[in-house]
């Protein structure tokens, strides 16, 4: 196992990648939150990052022309319709402090995998430049 | 472009809130208007959403990204104007009351606060986006 396909790196980056397509979802949610007869719908995190690093341990790409999983695998993530409370006169079920609140903790999640991701190839960069001064 | 399809969503959330603060705007300044170009009071106007698919997203997350649009500018010619007693007006009728339009300002101030409110929570979804957008590039 090489450093740069650890499996911990390819959690990450599954992990980015939903924590991308949870945002976008809330962003549709708070856009529609005056439409009439809108629910706004959600990414089970944990289960999607589960499957995803279960559908992982298939055959890997070796390179980017390749036909592979990985791509068939983004477009897998099932969203499903969580209304955050019962629907006001207007049919819409968006709650503004819901959708906020599930906005800055995915924000958060982003964050610390970009910076593990960042921490991971700093280490990679002092074994290449400093490894042999140690 | 997943970053670039999510700021389009946050973006045409603002520009739906916008929109509806104009149209509360025009109600708000025609609040006494009793001439139009259509003959008779002003009518108040509302905003009617809809929410449509965001192209690149609506397949790959079920549909469940879906931006806003202003599907419609209603006239709301339901809702009764007020009648004021006000004999020396000159659109007055013989019994001396002025049709004024149907707008009731506390509800368009009401209005105007909620449309304030989502514009605002709009420009934090671009912000919370654009942030991430920042972070990914500063991987390394």
């Amino acid at each position: 196992m090489s450093f740069l396909n650890d499996p911990s790196m390819a959690v990450l980056e599954q992990g980015l990648g939903l924590s991308l397509r949870r945002q976008l979802v809330i962003n549709s949610n708070v856009a529609n939150i005056d439409t009439p007869g809108f629910t706004p719908s959600d990414i089970d995190f944990d289960a999607e990052l589960q499957k995803a690093i279960g559908a992982g341990r298939g055959p890997r790409r070796t390179h980017h022309d390749h036909l592979n999983a990985d791509g068939a695998r983004r477009s897998e993530v099932s969203t499903f319709e969580r209304p955050d409370g019962p629907a006001g006169a207007d049919g819409n079920s968006v709650d503004l402090d819901v959708q906020m609140a599930r906005m800055s903790q995915n924000a958060v999640l982003y964050q610390a995998s970009t910076r593990a991701v960042s921490k991971k190839i700093a280490l990679l960069k002092y074994a290449v430049t400093q490894g042999s001064e140690a | 472009m997943s970053f670039l399809t999510g700021m389009e969503v946050a973006a045409s959330g603002l520009s739906a809130q916008r929109t509806r603060l104009d149209v509360t705007a025009s109600n708000l300044a025609n609040a006494e208007t009793t001439r139009t170009a259509e003959g008779g009071p002003y009518q108040r106007r509302q905003v009617i959403f809809e929410a449509r698919r965001a192209e690149d997203f609506g397949r790959q997350l079920d549909g469940a990204v879906r931006r806003v649009d202003v599907s419609d500018i209603e006239v709301d010619a339901v809702t009764p104007g007020r009648l004021v007693y006000d004999p020396g007006h000159p659109d007055a009728d013989l019994e001396g009351y002025v049709q004024m339009p149907n707008v009731d300002v506390v509800e368009e101030m009401t209005e105007m606060v909620m449309a304030s409110r989502s514009y605002e929570a709009n420009a934090t979804s671009f912000e919370t986006l654009k942030n991430m957008a920042q972070r990914a590039l500063s991987i390394g």
